[in-house]
């Protein structure tokens, strides 16, 4: 491309004006994406004295970690809901770990009229939006005794996030070829072994992909806790979090402390495992 | 037993293959029958009772509940708040992440950082962004810039709502952008240049045809998620300011559900919500065939 530009003067200075120009842009839009999570990390490094001194944006004079530790040693909402939120998360995420890649296997592998109908059941259940389930979900919690509890939550929860991964993961199973599994097969081993010792190890990248998106969804939820979690102590972090809808009285330190606390975790695997976040939207994989 | 095994015929090997697969499907199927199919049609006989949530007394309406939702001026106050936000949801973020991509496409160090920062904002959950939105919005925007939050006027609290959820999804469009712009065959734009085409006329007639499906994408994706919309409207202005300026269809039907405890009213709305969903990711998709993208 660089060959086929007829030469002209100040061409070369223009070119790099650009670039400039291109870098420039390009630091601005980070900057303008990232700052509210660098302001909330600002505010709750900041003690409420500095908060009225100099401008909003500047960095903390010290580094005061004191709101943190309040809201790790004074609020028993905090704690709780952080504690079942990982309780939660982490089975959620271990059934669909789980039930999912064995269901998909078997709908992108074998070829009767059943799965096929199963694989269509799956795909119109993700057009399904929750609050035309929400109450029946309700009623039914409330019937087996589940309604405020995180059994319930999990059950629930797990059960919304199959159809979409029970799909993604068939789609990836039908590019994985099927000689290891034959082989396998041949040398006798049982279906059952075939898949967990050959097919599984197989499905590591999507199995990896879904598990990281699935926790996100799990740790983020709302509208599933919200409907079956409503005793205080069986809160998840983002109910907990619903007091700072009322803003008075509330210390904008401790607040934001409080929401930095509970973005971290989320933040931490993101930068551990953006490779694979990163890679499963980019197939255009996930609905969510 | 043993003798046994060894020497079963070949349509028994079949046999156990079969029963191995019902195994292996049943947890997951059972699962998703219990918690999503079963709901949805227990909720369609629902929505034709006058269920009250707090004494579990219902009686069998018809269509009562219907024909009054459509005479409810809430309910299409509801529906035209929920389009509204959809309308600049859908806007803004697959502008920003088109833009944003088409700055950032090419892989550079700079770029790679700057498409995981910009990325960033969809992993935090829109209830925390939407509370850190709020205080923002009071403490630095309105003091800075010497005027109001947005989520306090009544003519401005759809965007600012909108603006809140569009700075937490346009990282996720750009990536489907970025996806795409690194399929489109540089050959395409080297043999543009020799026919002397400049940079827009390669923009429109090279770069947006072959990125479609990428358009396709991310507008039912956001259809689907935009007409959802409710945490954030739950987080912030709970509906308000005023009478309903931003009450969206899921938190009517929450309110009524919950909060009136009208909740054979409220499944009633939900029913129709879901048709509007499925009518308008229909249209779309159907839009989106008639240009070439098979999904």
């Amino acid at each position: 491309m660089k060959g086929s530009l007829p030469k002209r003067p100040g061409m070369a200075a223009r070119r790099r004006l650009f670039g400039a120009l291109r870098i420039f842009a390009v630091v601005a839009v980070t900057l303008l994406f990232i700052s509210p999570l660098y302001i909330s990390l600002i505010y709750s490094l900041k003690t409420p004295a500095e908060m009225g001194t100099g401008t909003p944006l500047a960095l903390p004079r010290s580094f005061y970690l004191g709101n943190f530790r309040d809201v790790i040693v004074n609020n028993g909402d905090f704690r709780t809901g952080f504690v079942n939120s990982l309780i939660t998360t982490a089975a959620i995420v271990l059934a669909l770990t789980v039930i999912t890649p064995m269901a998909s296997y078997v709908l992108a592998r074998s070829r009767r009229r059943v799965y096929n109908i199963i694989y269509y059941v799956f795909l119109m259940g993700i057009l399904i939006p929750f609050q035309c389930i929400m109450f029946p979900t309700y009623v039914n919690l409330r019937a087996v005794g589940l309604m405020n509890s995180l059994s319930g939550f999990v059950i629930v929860r797990t059960g919304f996030q199959i159809g979409i991964c029970a799909l993604i993961i068939t789609d990836f199973v039908r590019t994985v070829p099927t000689e290891l599994e034959e082989a396998a097969g041949i040398d006798g081993a049982s279906l059952f072994t075939t898949f967990w010792r050959v097919v599984y190890p197989l499905m590591k990248p999507i199995n990896v992909t879904m598990l990281v998106l699935n926790t996100l969804f799990s740790w983020n939820d709302f509208y599933v806790s919200v409907t079956i979690l409503q005793s205080p102590q069986n809160r998840t972090l983002p109910l907990a979090q619903f007091v700072y809808r009322s803003e008075s009285g509330v210390d904008v330190n401790l607040a934001f402390a409080f929401f930095t606390l509970s973005m971290l975790p989320v933040l931490i695997l993101y930068l551990f495992s953006q490779r694979y976040i990163v890679g499963g939207i980019m197939s255009g994989a996930v609905k969510g | 037993m043993q003798a046994r095994r060894a020497s079963l015929p070949r349509f028994s090997y079949a046999r156990r293959r079969g029963f191995t697969y019902a195994c292996f499907v049943t947890p997951a199927l059972a699962l998703y029958l219990l918690t999503v199919v079963v709901p949805f049609l227990q909720g369609i006989p629902y929505s034709l009772t006058s269920w009250n949530l707090v004494s579990s007394q219902s009686a069998f309406v018809g269509l009562k509940n219907y024909q009054s939702l459509l005479g409810s001026a809430v309910f299409w106050k509801s529906i035209g708040n929920t389009f509204q936000f959809a309308v600049y949801y859908i806007l803004f973020s697959n502008l920003l992440g088109l833009g944003i991509a088409l700055l950032i496409c090419r892989s550079s160090r700079l770029n790679n950082l700057s498409r995981t920062l910009i990325f960033m904002p969809y992993v935090v959950s829109m209830l925390t962004a939407a509370f850190v939105w709020k205080y923002l919005f009071n403490t630095v925007y309105s003091p800075l810039f010497g005027v109001p939050s947005p989520l306090g006027v009544q003519s401005q609290a759809m965007l600012g709502i909108a603006a809140i959820s569009v700075w937490r999804t346009s990282g996720y469009c750009m990536l489907i952008y970025i996806a795409a712009l690194q399929g489109v065959p540089q050959e395409y734009y080297e043999a543009a240049s020799v026919e002397g085409a400049n940079a827009r006329q390669k923009f429109f007639r090279i770069t947006v045809p072959m990125i479609v499906p990428a358009f396709s994408v991310n507008v039912s994706l956001l259809l689907a998620w935009g007409l959802k919309v409710f945490d954030v409207v739950m987080a912030t202005t709970n509906g308000g300011p005023g009478r309903n300026t931003t009450l969206t269809m899921s938190m009517f039907i929450y309110n009524n559900i919950f909060g009136n405890s009208k909740a054979g009213y409220g499944q009633a709305a939900a029913v129709l919500m879901t048709l509007i969903l499925l009518a308008l990711s229909y249209v779309v998709s159907k839009f989106f065939r008639s240009k070439g993208v098979d999904a």
